[in-house]
């Protein structure tokens, strides 16, 4: 597995000293070694030194993994186990491996449809009905989980840049950003679908692209730069745009209930991008919300379990862990749990409502629509 | 010899199904320790009692399988890795705080309480269990216990044994027994806990920990001084303890160390052949800032061409940090080779600190090899560090004999130990009886009266077998 032999210095270097495994969101919950970053390091140190073979049961190791990052900010020894699981993961699909078949069938779903919910490609904007530009200088890329999961969500963030007059597009035929083929290992997928809308970008002579989902933020940022050479587009979450619209006084935010809310940072948004503070801005411009921070915030955030593909493997242990994001958030008396993510926002709801909580999962556009001195129709 | 299957339902009939795994994958990842060694067990079981412990024991006893208790795993001699097969038992669930008792100044444990978190809260009450090992951030109080870890600060306070009252011990054949308790002496008997501790799993399995908690000091103040010759600073170090000063921390860095935490410093430390981390701690300013002054001034005496001296919290706790860590950070230096783990926790007495250390270094130095030195001087515990590649066998050869030859040097010619704190676990050993000559014929003999068919961590201590050399448990293949 050539793909692997170039990690073979990394996996020897480990020293098996578990700093990683202490935070990483997999292990803390079920406290198998194999299902934290040493054990993967382990099993992957038998692997490259050829003395252990990577049978379906050791492959799905590798994939029982959220990519949350946590184990990178852990290590001293100079390694990156998130960049070594990534390596595997392509060495395995390479071989013809991996992905584990509910992975795999999710990419091949992907590959067909264009989007991971089996739904045909023009089911993805049917339920939006808006006139915009052809060419413009920024495009709203929507994204699988929002197009199909939160449409209202999506109405009303376009809504509301086109009552502030923002200056934007989007593409009824975007594709799947390709995150989830990305994390599997499946590259050659990841690019296709990364070039497809790369042209598509082209098209519309746009300068920057502008997405709700921290997923497609940190695809865009940190796999399109490889995946299609050079993507010279500038990307801003949607929470960027809105705050500096609200701070120019373009979107007017006005007084409602006095409310709590906890902020949850996505893994893919933070971790991976170092992006914390717009969403938080923008919170602590709504007059009558209060942001508290959880224990765990920002690059010590706990990941929601939703990434990485664990929610296709596994969605039950997916979810366990989305669970304890929701009892660290309820700890802060907040009502809102606000994400700026539609997966964490998914998993995180599911977990809430598994646990009968009282906290609300919330996307911060809705939030922001709740408190807007005028709304727009899209 | 019981099949694997047979071993599966017995556990999974105590334990759970959940909570039992006879998978490669789980058993692979289970088959090693931060000492690199490898050997596969059976079955891995993960007991949430008491009762399931002793259960296990009962059974284990009676069909001849070894166990191998586990808290995380970050040994560095090869005491975690089942190197006689049989069943680790993971005490990962067995992780409660039970108690904390400010009155009687106690907290009750229970084996797998991962040590920063027992001392988290602790901490919110004003108060620590002292020993601080570099894996703080990992280990199990369970694992420290066994391996009578120490750390930083056990020049103070002293290493997991002065701390540790009483346990609760299950023990081959199922049988439970308690030891010590909640006084803080006792001179009644022979002192079972602390033949326990440091026991390396191979008597029993601990169920809970009675240990001793301490009050957290209010002040710190860290002096760094910097030394053109390491032997300066190893000078220094035993002239501060022979003035009756007890740092909370002496810690020694040389060259090579001072370059990789410089590495990721943003403020650098200043570049010299060592440089000593001397903390001290206290429950007044003036006291710490008094033992600061002395020690800075026996520093200068002794050839530092600078000093720097810090309060800020965070910079010590920066410092203590990387210092900690440091170890992890040498993976820099190896690459693919591994540690030479049988030379990393020598132990000197005091007084003799620089000889031992030039003599050591000489060694090194003669055959053209690289070793880093570092570690709790204070205390006389020299960390040394080289490398070798596993897979070549004069590599090999020529790594034994040269930490054969070093472990004469420390415990023939300066009186010292094999191991200060790490443990003997089965990469030391073949140098046990370096050590321990005859003596060890009683340790096998105790040995005997817990354990008489051996199944508690066998391979541990060369308590059964002394192994040809530290190689005997190197990574093999693994067949499906
Ligand atoms: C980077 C690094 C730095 C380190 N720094 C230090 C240091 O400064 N000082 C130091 O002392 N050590 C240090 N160590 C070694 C090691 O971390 C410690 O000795 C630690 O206490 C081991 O704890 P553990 O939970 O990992 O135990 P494990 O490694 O899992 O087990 C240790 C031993 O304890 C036994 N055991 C575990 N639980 C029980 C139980 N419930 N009952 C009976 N036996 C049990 C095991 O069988 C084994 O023999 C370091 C290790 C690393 C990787
Ligand atoms: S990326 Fe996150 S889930 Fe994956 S191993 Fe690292 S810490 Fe665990
Ligand atoms: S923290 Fe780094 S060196 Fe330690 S086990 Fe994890 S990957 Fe290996």
């Amino acid at each position: 597995m050539e793909e692997l032999e170039k990690f073979k210095t990394q996996i020897a270097m480990c020293n098996i000293c578990a700093w990683c495994r202490i935070k990483c969101p997999v292990y803390s919950v079920t406290k198998w070694e194999s299902e934290g970053p040493r054990g993967r390091m382990i099993l992957l140190r038998g692997i490259v030194y050829g003395l252990l073979e990577p049978t379906q049961k050791v492959i799905e190791k590798v994939y029982e993994c959220t990519s949350c990052a946590m184990c990178n900010f852990n290590c001293d020894a100079g390694i990156s186990p998130l960049e070594v699981m990534l390596g595997a993961r392509r060495a395995f699909s390479r071989a013809g491996v991996a992905p584990p078949p509910p992975n795999k069938r999710m990419d091949m779903r992907i590959a067909r449809d264009k989007n991971p919910y089996a739904s045909p490609q023009e089911a993805r904007f049917q339920w939006l009905d808006v006139t915009l530009p052809e060419k413009s200088d920024g495009v709203l890329f929507v994204g699988c989980v929002n197009a199909f999961r939160h449409q209202e969500t999506v109405k009303k963030a376009v809504s509301m840049l086109k009552a502030a007059g923002y200056d934007f597009t989007l593409l009824k035929d975007e594709v799947c950003c390709g995150m989830h083929p990305y994390w599997d290992g499946q590259t050659e997928l990841a690019k296709q679908l990364a070039e497809q809308n790369a042209l598509l970008f082209d098209k519309t002579e746009a300068s920057t692209v502008i997405t709700p989902c921290a997923g497609c933020y940190s695809t865009f940022t940190k796999a399109y730069p490889e995946l299609v050479g050079n993507f010279g587009f500038k990307v801003k979450h949607i929470s960027e745009v809105i705050r500096d619209l609200a701070k120019e006084g373009v979107i007017e935010l006005r007084e409602g209930e006095a409310v709590k809310v906890t902020y949850h940072d996505p893994c893919h948004l933070g971790r991976h991008c170092n992006f914390y503070d717009p969403p938080r801005e923008l919170i602590k411009l709504i007059p009558g919300v209060e942001l508290v921070e959880m224990e765990k915030n920002r690059s010590e955030a706990n990941c929601c379990g939703g990434g990485g593909g664990l929610f296709t493997l596994n969605p039950e242990l997916a979810v366990r862990i989305a669970e304890r994001r929701v009892k660290e958030a309820e700890a802060t008396g907040s009502k809102y749990l606000i994400t700026v993510c539609p997966l964490c926002r998914t998993n995180l709801d599911l977990a809430s409502k598994r646990l009968d909580s009282q906290l609300r999962v919330c996307d911060l556009v809705d939030l922001v629509a709740s408190r807007l001195r005028v709304t727009g129709e899209a | 010899m019981l099949s694997r299957e047979e071993i599966y339902r017995f556990l999974a009939g105590v334990v759970g199904e959940d909570d039992v795994s006879v998978e490669i994958a789980d058993l692979y990842a289970y088959s090693m320790d931060a000492s690199m060694r490898m050997s596969m067990p059976a079955a891995v079981a993960r007991p949430e009692s008491r009762e399931e412990v002793a259960e296990i024991l009962r059974w284990a006893n009676e069909n001849r399988v070894p166990i191998v208790p586990r808290g995380a795993g970050t040994s560095l001699s090869g005491q975690a890795v089942p190197v006689k097969g049989g069943v680790v038992l993971d005490m990962c669930k067995m992780d409660k705080i039970k108690e904390i008792d400010l009155e009687d100044r106690v907290a009750v444990v229970e084996p797998g309480v991962i040590y920063d978190e027992l001392n988290r809260e602790l901490g919110k009450l004003g108060y620590v269990f002292p020993p601080d090992p570099g894996s703080a951030i990992a280990c199990t109080v369970g694992g420290m216990v066994a391996n009578n870890a120490s750390g930083i600060r056990a020049l103070k306070y002293g290493a997991t044994v002065d701390h540790v009252l009483g346990l609760e011990v299950v023990l081959p054949g199922g049988r439970i027994i308690r030891t010590g308790g909640r006084v803080w002496k006792s001179s009644s008997g022979l002192n079972l806990t602390k033949l326990f501790v440091g026991s390396e799993g191979a008597l029993g399995v601990f169920t809970e920990v009675i240990l001793k908690i301490t009050p957290k000091p209010r002040y710190y103040g860290l002096t760094i001084p910097v030394f053109q010759k390491l032997e300066q600073a190893l000078e220094a170090t035993v002239e501060i303890m022979r003035r009756g000063i007890l740092p909370s921390a002496m810690e020694l860095l040389d060259d090579i160390c001072i370059m990789i935490i410089n590495n990721v410093l943003e403020e650098k430390l200043p570049n010299g052949e060592a440089l000593l981390f001397i903390e001290n701690d206290g429950y007044s300013e003036g006291t710490v800032e008094e033992e600061s002054r002395m020690v800075k001034k026996i520093c200068e005496e002794k050839g530092a061409q600078k000093v720097i001296y810090t309060t800020d919290a965070e910079r010590i706790e920066e410092l203590m940090r990387l210092r900690h860590t440091l170890a992890n950070m040498l993976a820099k230096l190896r690459g693919e080779n591994i540690p030479l783990n049988n030379i990393q926790d020598f132990a000197v007495p005091i007084g003799r600190i620089p000889e031992a250390v030039r003599e050591l270094k000489a060694t090194a130095q003669s055959q053209g090899r690289l070793m880093v030195i570092f570690g709790h001087i204070g205390d006389g515990n020299i960390h040394l560090g080289t490398a070798i590649n596993p897979w070549k066998e004069e590599d090999r050869r020529a790594g034994a004999e040269f930490a054969r030859r070093l472990a004469e040097i420390v415990v023939k010619k300066y009186g010292g130990t094999l191991s200060a704190e790490h443990g003997l676990g089965v990469t030391k050993a073949s140098l046990v009886e370096l050590e321990h000559g005859d003596t060890i014929k009683y340790m096998r003999a105790i040995k005997k009266v817990f354990d008489p068919h051996g199944i508690m961590n066998p391979g541990v201590m060369g308590l059964i077998e002394v192994p040809r050399d530290e190689f005997v448990y190197m990574p093999t293949r693994v067949v499906a």
